[in-house]
């Protein structure tokens, strides 16, 4: 047995009990058309997956032997990309697609140690190219940012 | 028909839309030659440059990216050992055995006639029989849609590999998803916690570019670090031969005609194909012995194979509006975008635009024989493109994709959301497709069941008193059983 095995399944059936919690609170419509409310698809559903879940605990259990020691195998690499996008999501609201993603390339090409000029070029092309095909050629206006725009 | 298809073809080679589907077809065959990066990664990411276009060039292109993706994959597969797309596996058997003999072109331009043959067949027979299912499917009323969404809903065992529940828990966090925002039929909110954003549901197009593309360019930044620069051997440049083009041509119509009828079975991928037709050239040659070791027959099936899913995957998505799989689901995602619902009215009231498509993928066939031909020894420059670079081009478009569809800083959020998600799934080997088809099936499912219960005054007799309702329901107790089988035997394997 696994012990990263069971977290994911651990973790949906919390949220499966929540979810029920939740359908419970849902507001009733002044007409019921149907035999089955609004509440129904999202309960069937929970309830499904925490037997599904427990069909996986129950599995994983009958394999036996504890090894807790295996890890879900993130490394820092992955970390630092998880918090690269999140800043990057977060970069774009305060200061807008330009500023941020040429600083985002920039920070990325730091944190790798690149010393290779092309690739610094190929950011600032990329990010001025992206901009001009989405604002003039798709005439989709991209963010400005709240604090730049 | 032949007056649609032939406004198509002329459509196809307008100024207007060939480029863009030379565009599609290249950047395809680009996308897919790089290790890691499939053909549904590349259509997730090129999706948004279809936002400001019309419906016809925007599909065409996606369409293209779709053909050049899997073709594109076995260039890596044959090349370098490692294939650029699942659905090219197979091809690394053979393919790489021929480069490593030094008929690295050779092997190319198998690679590439076959998968013309593959795609054109498959092309061929989605022309012929396209619509007449589409024409049987506008008999559906709600309790067949019902039934046709819960048939749906049992690819997810078949796309789940080796653990079932592992794939049904993904999919049931596909259909919850579903269930967030207004209800479809009281307008009731739910799990939107006042947020106006939440009312209108969570879009798909963020999910899928959070869950394919995202997430993707997280796993592949883990390997960075062991990415060696490859250096090929040198090889000739000396393409097939007619009497390898003789000896060929049998395996590749089958592998072609096999191949379409796996991709238009919901579930059943351009992988599963190419090994399939692989397996049944071998079962068939009178050499088997030869298979894995350098056969021309063998790198044919599988290439057949793997494009000949092509035109298969296209029948369920444009007669049924249900996707097969997950290049289909992104496509439908496509669809959508342009304001259209796939499914058989589309042949009724869009044939201009279903023929263009037709037409679009025979064009496009022939653009990826010719482009994979000519450009031989560009692609081996190609698979020397460092990720090093390629991951964060792949992350700001993916996020300004997401962006682009509603101008909405919201949509980034969910789509950075799916993208951690799908990591952290991906590192406890969850599949992630199973999520994008609960939350496509799952308000078809919920909205015609509840129609259905309507209709019949709260009776669940629709259930056993419409043929096309029970012939569903059989057909979806069959795809469970055969699902639960193969997956006991795979666990005892």
């Amino acid at each position: 047995m696994k012990v990263k095995n069971l977290f994911v399944p651990i973790v949906m059936i919390i949220l499966s009990v929540i979810v029920l919690f939740l359908t419970s609170q849902f507001p009733t419509p002044l007409y019921q058309d149907s035999s089955i409310s609004s509440s129904f698809f999202p309960n069937a559903v929970a309830v499904l997956q925490i037997i599904i879940c427990l069909a996986l605990i129950v599995g994983e259990c009958l394999k036996g032997k504890v090894q807790s020691n295996q890890g879900a195998g993130f490394n820092k690499y992955s970390l630092f990309g998880a918090v690269f996008i999140v800043s990057y999501a977060v970069a774009i609201y305060l200061f807008g697609y330009l500023i941020s993603t040429l600083l985002a390339f920039l920070v990325y090409l730091f944190f790798f140690r690149s010393k290779n000029v092309w690739y610094y070029v190929t950011a600032l092309v990329f990010t001025s190219v992206v901009y001009y095909v989405f604002t003039n050629v798709f005439y989709v206006v991209l963010p400005e940012g709240t604090i730049t725009g | 028909m032949i007056e649609h298809l032939l406004n198509g073809l002329l459509t196809a080679l307008s100024f207007d839309v060939f480029p863009v589907l030379l565009f599609g077809v290249v950047g395809g065959i680009i996308l897919g030659a790089m290790p890691g990066l499939t053909a549904t990664m590349g259509v997730a990411i090129l999706l948004p440059f279809t936002f400001g276009m019309d419906s016809t060039p925007a599909l065409v292109m996606l369409i293209g990216v779709y053909i050049g993706g899997i073709y594109g994959g076995s260039i890596a597969a044959i090349l370098l050992n490692t294939p650029g797309t699942p659905a090219s596996a197979a091809s690394v058997l053979d393919g790489y055995t021929l480069t490593k003999n030094g008929q690295a072109a050779r092997a190319l331009s198998i690679s590439a006639v076959s998968s013309f043959a593959g795609g054109m067949i498959s092309t061929v027979l989605l022309i012929a029989f396209a619509p007449i299912l589409a024409s049987f499917a506008l008999r559906f009323n709600a309790p067949e849609y019902f039934a046709l969404a819960l048939f749906g809903l049992t690819i997810i065992s078949s796309i789940s590999g080796n653990n079932i529940l592992k794939g049904l828990m993904a999919g049931m966090i596909g259909l919850l998803v579903s269930t967030i925002g207004l209800d479809p039929i009281n307008s009731v909110p739910r799990f939107t916690f006042d947020i106006l954003d939440l009312h209108s549901g969570i879009s798909i197009i963020p999910v899928l570019i959070g869950l394919f593309a995202l997430s993707e360019a997280l796993s592949q930044l883990e390997d960075i670090v062991s990415d060696k620069k490859h250096t090929l051997r040198r090889f000739s440049l000396k393409i097939l031969s007619r009497k390898d083009l003789k000896e060929i041509t049998p395996t590749a119509v089958k592998s072609g005609v096999l191949g379409t009828v796996i991709g238009s079975i919901p579930g059943a991928g351009a992988d599963i194909s190419s090994f399939v037709c692989y397996n049944e050239a071998k079962r068939a040659s009178k050499t088997p012995e030869e298979f894995g070791k350098g056969s021309i027959k063998g790198l044919s099936a599988a290439e057949a194979g793997n494009n000949g899913v092509t035109g298969g995957a296209l029948v369920p998505l444009l007669t049924l509006g249900v996707p097969g799989d997950a290049v289909t689901a992104v496509l439908l995602g496509a669809l959508v975008i342009q304001g259209l619902s796939p499914g058989p009215l589309l042949f009724t009231y869009s044939p201009d635009l279903v023929y263009g498509i037709f037409s679009s993928m025979l064009v496009a066939n022939i653009v990826m024989l010719l482009v994979g031909l000519i450009g031989i020894r560009f692609f081996c420059k190609i698979i020397e493109i460092p990720r090093i670079l390629m991951i964060p081009i792949i992350m700001f478009l993916s996020i300004i994709g997401a962006y682009a569809i509603n101008n909405s800083m919201f949509d980034i959020g969910v789509a950075v959301f799916f993208g951690l998600l799908g990591f952290t799934l991906i590192k406890f080997k969850i599949p992630l497709s199973p999520i994008l088809i609960g939350m496509i099936l799952g308000p078809m499912a919920e909205t015609n069941l509840r129609k259905s219960l309507m209709l019949y005054e709260s009776s669940w007799s629709f259930l056993y008193d419409r043929p096309i309702v029970l012939f569903f329901l059989v057909l979806t107790a069959f795809s469970v059983y055969t699902a639960i089988r193969l997956g006991r035997k795979n666990s005892l394997n």
